[in-house]
């Protein structure tokens, strides 16, 4: 009876013990599972979202919120079961899941903004180009000038060669190199251009006179250079124009024999040349140099603009041969054939020539001013 | 009583080993580790970047079932060494994807290489039969000099493809190519004037 009595006793006290066990167990603090895997999710997103490039500190204090987390879990876990506190743990993914969607928030809003200005500044740079190819293409620039304008057109392709595969980072590289190019070489042709525009005010007067001179039913030429135009006025309006090619340095005065450059100036035909006369088909000399030529010529001389020993050049024609698209002449003006008979049947000798940088304003001509 | 006792102690050393029976699969974590570096090493975070990222993700998932081990009172680490071998397969797929992807890219590149040469060797023919001399040779320079220009380009994109950076050798192809086609189309203009005028 006694023993009975002692095993009862023991079972109830092993069951109690045991059920006080199991509460102790059900109420001892669960690691948390779920959220820690939220965690790693919102950091996956943020990556993403490319957080690691455009929110790149937002993102890392995330990351460190749940390297923290981890390190929290694994000291809990050195503690017994029933002795665990997530506390800290919970305040760290708290943070994880915080900063990764505020990285994620950053990093899209950057990434739209910094995609949109990327699409401003190219289409801003073609626009450049076209500028380049309308205005400055043709003038004769310094080698260096083209060459950083072709390089500029290549690293701008690459630029939007790496935007469209979704590298923003490369783009934006080839972007900023493609910007310093292009802005470079424009600035530099506009200043070549502005400089050379200098004289325009003059070369309006010398046109209006021409036009003036021909009131009285005479011929006579004018050679807009900037224009490649070579147009002939009957009392006082255009009777013809024909497209010209010119010196390969043709932006700017003549200074010297060999220099390429057309000369700028008031001058008359002195001879008409055809048949075995001239290598040209057919050609229209002109009275380069005339006095206002050599007398700035002897200027340059003397302010030793250009060498002791430099010729002044002659032999400028009017001549055919042109319709090459480029300028390829000593300083001569090229017609094309046909439109070389229409002239040579048009003048005749004395016929005035005059040739200018260009009757349009710089501003019409780039449609801005040069100083804006 | 005392057999009682002892049945108590038994019972708690048997949860204590029991507890202590499962090991960390450190030897399957240290391989895994090295296949995610092995996959970064070939490439995987430029090539195939979103598998990559799935991939690190997928080790961080395991790194946390073995913290969750660690804290169990019996552990058992078999689903874990389950998940590595899953994160080794994957890493391997990974390397294998990142060197196909690079392949290609190197195909693609070599192509335009062969395309740009090719269009570099026609330009230098147009500016052999443009006019000479006078007519025309000096404004020529300034092609020519556009034509070193993508042949600079075009050399720089040897020099990348040396260096393993092979998607910005890839956009300089792609953009050599454009100019020289550019320029192409440019002589062929120049000497086609030429010619209807010298017909004439």
């Amino acid at each position: 009876m006694k023993v009975r009595r002692r095993t009862i006793a023991g079972v109830g006290i092993i069951v109690l013990a045991t059920a006080g066990l199991a509460v102790w167990i059900y109420k001892a603090p669960k690691p948390p599972l779920n959220e820690m895997k939220m965690a790693l999710e919102s950091l996956s997103e943020a990556k993403k979202a490319e957080a690691q490039t455009y929110a790149a500190s937002t993102y890392k204090q995330a990351e460190q919120a749940y390297d923290s987390a981890m390190v929290c879990w694994a000291e809990e876990n050195k503690h017994f079961f029933l002795f665990r506190n997530y506390t800290d743990l919970n305040k760290w993914i708290a943070v994880t899941i915080e900063k990764a969607a505020e990285a994620e928030g950053l990093s899209g809003k950057r990434l739209k903004s910094a995609g949109s200005k990327l699409r401003e500044g190219i289409a801003l740079l073609e626009r450049k180009i076209d500028t380049y190819k309308r205005y400055y293409k043709h003038l004769p620039l310094p080698s260096n000038v083209s060459k950083a304008h072709h390089k500029g057109v290549i690293k701008l392709s690459e630029a939007k060669f790496a935007w469209e595969n979704k590298r923003l980072g490369e783009a934006e590289k080839s972007y900023q190199q493609a910007k310093e190019l292009i802005n470079s070489s424009n600035s530099k042709a506009e200043n070549l251009l502005g400089a050379w525009f200098s004289e325009h005010s003059a070369w309006q007067k010398q046109a209006q006179a021409a036009i003036q001179q021909s009131a009285n039913g005479k011929k006579v030429i004018v050679v807009d250079k900037l224009a490649h135009t070579c147009t002939v006025y009957q009392n006082k309006k255009a009777i013809r124009t024909f497209n010209a090619e010119l010196g390969v340095n043709w932006m700017g005065d003549k200074k010297k024999k060999g220099d390429k450059a057309t000369p700028e100036g008031n001058y008359q035909i002195t001879q008409k040349k055809s048949g075995a006369s001239t290598k040209f088909y057919k050609a229209l000399l002109i009275n380069y140099p005339n006095a206002d030529d050599r007398k700035r010529f002897q200027q340059n001389k003397k302010s030793g603009l250009i060498p002791a020993k430099a010729d002044i050049g002659n032999l400028i024609e009017i001549h055919g041969l042109g319709g090459k698209g480029l300028d390829w002449t000593d300083g001569c003006v090229a017609l094309k054939n046909d439109d070389m008979d229409a002239l040579y049947k048009l003048v005749a000798v004395g016929t005035p020539v005059v040739i200018i940088g260009s009757i349009r304003p710089l501003n019409e001509v780039t449609g801005k001013s040069i100083s804006e | 009583m005392r057999t009682k006792f002892l049945t108590l102690i038994a019972a708690l050393s048997v949860a204590v080993l029991l507890s202590s029976c499962g090991k960390v699969p450190q030897a399957e974590i240290d391989a895994a580790n090295a296949a995610i570096e092995a996959a970064k090493t070939a490439g995987a975070d430029v090539y195939v970047t979103a598998d990559f990222t799935a991939l690190q993700d997928s080790m961080s998932a395991v790194t946390q079932s073995v913290e969750a081990q660690n804290g169990k009172l019996i552990k058992n680490y078999s689903k874990v060494t389950e998940q590595l071998a899953v994160v080794n397969q994957l890493a391997a797929e990974v390397t294998t994807k990142t060197e196909a992807r690079k392949e290609e890219v190197k195909l693609e590149v070599a192509a335009l290489q062969t395309e740009v040469a090719n269009l570099l060797a026609q330009n230098n023919e147009l500016v052999a039969q443009a006019p000479k001399g006078k007519e025309g040779a000096a404004a020529l320079e300034a092609i020519k000099g556009d034509i070193g220009v993508v042949e600079a380009s075009i050399a720089d994109v040897t020099t990348q493809v040396a260096a393993d950076q092979l998607l910005p050798a890839l956009d300089k192809a792609k953009a050599a190519k454009e100019k020289a086609v550019a320029l192409n189309a440019e002589l062929t203009e120049v000497i086609a004037k030429y010619s209807s005028n010298r017909k004439k």
